[in-house]
């Protein structure tokens, strides 16, 4: 530029200056300033320092939420030309808020200095919070991005990845991005490339996936508590009506028929010898099932089932059920030893990949009043197995520190 | 903590005003804020607590607290904010005119004198818009007027000083954002005329809607229909009128069954809502205006308006594009209709949670932390992409964790970064690839009837869409609307001249890298 341009250049600013100045509104005029200074502090630093002051000097009286904004880029851009600067243009602001605001991002910045100076002992800095190295470590991306800071060895930034580690993601992300981008700026044109980065993308990848997967596994297990804490999700009913047996006996039998593979296994508290005529339709419809059965002490105490049960119930089938011999099948009679109640409360009927829940016990059903019958679906299904196994496994030996009692035999 | 103690303390008089029992809570915070000295109150703080002066009947409590206030002005004035400053006086003055009208007369005197000497011409105006709005209120007979002409000068005063300020600053929106919330409720026609004095209209649209916003500071059934109403159809900002038109049809739906007649006003607010823009926004409307016409309706005229807009919610709600603001919106509208129809708030629960099942990231948190971890991971990608680094495997799984995303559009957000950063290493077929084979279908299957969305998307997009095809992306985005549609273009400036991508956001911020910007 010519000198006769330069003077014509400072005439413009001098021209901008005395504009600034008559602008009413103050904040709009310290916006002014600051965009005055950032041109002029690389001119003539002088002038541009002047005008920092004026903008500065603006501010006072004004108690306004965006004040702090416009005096942030004042001290960011003194910071820029001399530290000290910054310093003294905060102790400026005239109230104290502000002054501790500005004292606190002068210490940011000396943060980031440090940092892109390559200071390699983290214990030497001495930031307000972990918080901090995630904001400085932004605003080092900025320079990456803007070419105003060099990339850093990987020895000088490997520190922050353990307080990146200890940051909730959304400032971690700060840290790690910065890293990455160091890392992409010093390797990616070189043949260490595939040395430095393809670990790094590895990496990154890994962690995604397993984020996913944690997503996705939480989503699963809420489906589940949901499913044990509520009425269970089936994917189709069947209202019996008071009066409309037959049709709750065939609803069963072309369920045997259709959907009931190698095993039936009934879990209902209210389980008794008069139930058995259920195992009759089966024996029609599925011969091969084997069979066992859920049910509590409690019921057969309240029903006056005569001891020894395994008599009882042999007897009934005999006596009231049927000629033939039952199918393959087990009762379990389980209870508590205070109150002989059976842990499992809800009435379910499961077979390989596929259930259906009653209502009401099967003598019940469609007799009295009217009940449903919920088919569930074949994951719902599995759940529910799973529980019931742990008490025909014998696995589960107690109920809330109150001891189970087993009774088991073959019909 | 003090400060928040008495944050809490002005929270709750603000907010209960009219209540006999306020002045309780004021005494006591008063003494609470000046027995200590470790905290200053500042005149924000004392200005909420004021509030319910007015509304207090017994003559001595008000003289008795007044004193109190003003024992603390000396102090608080240089605080600031000065404003709030000028409000607190103003309530004073309106407490004092039930009992002292010259005590009242002199304090409005005194204020507009101190508001006259400030040297900041947009704290001038705001303070001037605070004063003319409350002489309504003081002296709403204008006895003042007679002998000082106070409300001729204030009002004069203040339309100078608008005229001032709208010619000697360029963001008009910032500059009179304040005088539109001063002015909203007690001079709603002044504050709509100052927000069509804007100079663009983007910031004109944005004080529309503060003013919408502030008028709806009323009890749901002092809310002046008519002038929203003149204020909507003023608005060019499509997502700026949808915010607003939400805000009215909340206000309205807590309207008492007394109130009922403003149903009927109210019937070309809630014919707007179909054409609400954001699918979102869209169905939160639809649920209040359903709430409304059930809840508040007893005579049953509008059963058959009430079960089309149920219909319409249900329709909108499914064209939702990201998944886990379906879920969270259908659990609000569940929530909402459970208030009037507990039938209607069980199917859509049923519906929200059917939904819920289908997708994996179904929560919001969960789904941004992904996000956020496969953004670190397309940028690790990027580093290979100069020295070739990359197979056909590592395309496949990248794809793969981008498609566990519930939503077109969040996916192609990623994809779209991932193109850029293609383009920036020289990978230009590549980026033409990730454009042909993932943005433009993405994009596509967005939902039409979540417009707004697809558009914010679009704009997004549009520098990897302009790098893959040039004509195609220009004629793409001239269907934008406005002010999308010049979004877009500066997006794609940006691009070419920086290469960075401005796509991370955080804390409801635009952000760029290194820098954020509100």
């Amino acid at each position: 530029m010519s000198s006769k341009e330069g003077i014509r250049r400072k005439q413009v600013l001098e021209e901008a200056k005395l504009l600034i100045a008559q602008i009413p509104a103050k904040l709009d005029r310290m916006e002014h300033y600051n965009d005055l200074a950032s041109t002029w502090l690389e001119i003539d630093t002088p002038a541009g320092k002047e005008c920092l002051e004026l903008s500065m000097k603006s501010a006072v009286g004004i108690h306004n939420p965006e004040l702090y904004s416009a005096q942030k880029e004042i001290i960011d851009l003194a910071y820029r030309l001399d530290p000290t600067l910054a310093a003294s243009l905060a102790s400026l602001a005239d109230d104290d808020l502000a002054r501790v605001q500005l004292k606190q991002r002068i210490q940011l910045l000396d943060l980031k200095k440090k940092m892109a100076d390559q200071v390699r002992s983290v214990e030497n800095f001495k930031p307000s919070s972990k918080s901090d190295y995630a904001e400085a470590a932004w605003m080092l991306l900025g320079g990456l991005n803007a070419g105003r800071v060099a990339p850093l060895r990987p020895d000088d930034i490997r520190n922050f990845l353990p307080i990146a580690a200890a940051l909730p993601i959304k400032e971690a992300y700060r840290i790690l991005a910065w890293v990455i981008e160091n890392a992409k700026r010093r390797f990616s044109q070189t043949d260490q490339a595939r040395t430095y980065l393809r670990p790094l993308y590895e990496a990154t990848f890994v962690g995604a996936e397993l984020v996913g997967r944690m997503a996705v596994r939480s989503s699963a297990l809420i489906k589940q508590v949901k499913f044990q804490t509520s009425k269970p999700s089936s994917i189709a009913s069947t209202l019996i009506r008071s009066g409309e047996r037959e049709d709750a006996k065939r609803f069963l039998r072309d369920w045997f028929e259709r959907e009931v593979q190698q095993y039936l296994k009934i879990c209902d508290p209210y389980f008794g010898p008069t139930d058995l005529e259920i195992l009759h339709i089966l024996l029609s419809a599925n011969p091969d099932c084997k069979v066992q059965v859920l049910t509590s002490r409690k019921h057969q105490e309240q029903e006056h089932v005569s001891a020894p049960w395994d008599e009882s119930y042999r007897a009934h089938w005999r006596f009231r059920v049927s000629d033939q011999d039952p199918p393959d099948t087990e009762i379990f009679i389980i209870g508590t030893v205070s109150k002989g109640d059976l842990p499992i409360h809800d009435r379910w009927w499961l077979t390989y990949k596929g259930g259906i829940r009653l209502g009401t016990s099967f003598n019940s059903l469609g007799i009295n009043r009217d009940s449903d019958i919920s088919i569930l679906s074949q994951e719902d299904a599995e759940i529910r197995e799973r529980d019931i196994d742990q008490y025909l496994l014998r696995v589960k030996r107690d109920h809330g520190g109150d001891k189970l009692l087993y009774t088991i035999f073959t019909l | 903590m003090l400060s928040v103690r008495l944050r809490l303390l002005g929270q709750w008089a603000l907010d209960n005003r009219e209540r006999e029992d306020a002045a309780e809570v004021v005494e006591f915070a008063l003494k609470l804020a000046i027995r200590t000295t470790a905290y200053a109150p500042n005149a924000r703080i004392l200005r909420e607590l004021a509030t319910p002066l007015p509304f207090i009947s017994d003559e001595s409590v008000v003289r008795s607290l007044s004193r109190s206030f003003d024992s603390q002005k000396g102090a608080i004035e240089h605080l600031g904010p000065t404003e709030d400053f000028v409000r607190l006086t103003l309530l004073l003055a309106q407490a004092e005119s039930k009992y002292d009208i010259d005590a009242s007369r002199n304090r409005v005197i005194d204020t507009y004198f101190y508001i006259s000497a400030l040297d900041d011409l947009a704290i001038k105006a705001g303070s001037l818009a605070w004063l003319v709005a409350s002489l309504s209120d003081i002296d709403p007979q204008e006895q003042f007027e007679a002998r000082e002409g106070i409300h001729e000068i204030a009002n004069e005063e203040l339309k100078k000083s608008i005229k001032q300020l709208l010619n000697t600053t360029a963001d008009h929106y910032r500059a009179i954002r304040h005088i539109v919330r001063a002015l909203a409720k007690a001079r709603p026609d002044m504050a709509f005329e100052v927000c069509q004095a804007l100079n663009t209209q983007l910031r004109r649209d944005q004080a529309l809607h503060e003013l919408v916003e502030s008028a709806l500071h009323v009890a749901p059934g002092k809310i002046n229909v008519p002038f929203i109403e003149q204020v909507m159809n003023r608005f060019a900002t499509p997502e700026l009128q949808d915010e607003a038109l939400l805000s009215v049809i909340e206000k309205l739906s807590k309207i008492s069954e007394k109130e009922t007649h403003l149903i009927g006003v109210a019937m070309p607010l809630i014919n707007r809502i179909k054409s609400m823009s954001a699918s979102d926004m869209r169905a939160r409307a639809y649920c209040q205006a359903y709430s409304l016409l059930i809840n508040k309706d007893k005579s049953n005229k509008y059963n058959s308006l009430a079960s089309s807009l149920l219909d319409q919610l249900k329709d909108t709600w499914v064209e939702i594009d990201v998944g886990w603001q379906k879920v969270d919106i259908g659990f609000k509208i569940a929530e909402s209709l459970a208030e009037t129809s507990l039938q209607k708030a069980r199917e859509f629960l049923a519906l929200t949670e059917e939904s819920r099942d289908l997708i994996t990231l179904n929560a919001r948190i969960p789904a941004k932390v992904y996000r956020t971890c496969l953004r670190l991971t397309i940028r690790a990608y990027s580093s290979l992409l100069a020295k070739a680094l990359v197979g056909e495997e590592d395309r496949g799984s990248i794809a793969s964790l981008i498609g566990l995303i519930p939503s077109n559009g969040e996916q192609a957000k990623l994809w779209v970064e991932l193109a850029l950063q293609c383009y920036a290493s020289k990978q230009i077929d590549e980026c033409k690839r990730i454009v042909d084979q993932y943005i433009k279908p993405l994009l596509s299957n967005i939902p039409s009837a979540d417009a707004h969305y697809r558009t914010l998307i679009t704009v997004r997009a549009a520098p990897a869409l302009y790098f893959a095809h040039q004509l195609t992306a220009l004629e793409q985005i001239s269907q934008l609307p406005q002010p999308h549609r010049d979004r877009a273009y500066v997006a794609i400036c940006r691009f070419m001249l920086t290469k960075q991508i401005r796509l991370n956001y955080y804390c409801g911020c635009h952000v760029i890298e290194g820098r954020n910007q509100a």
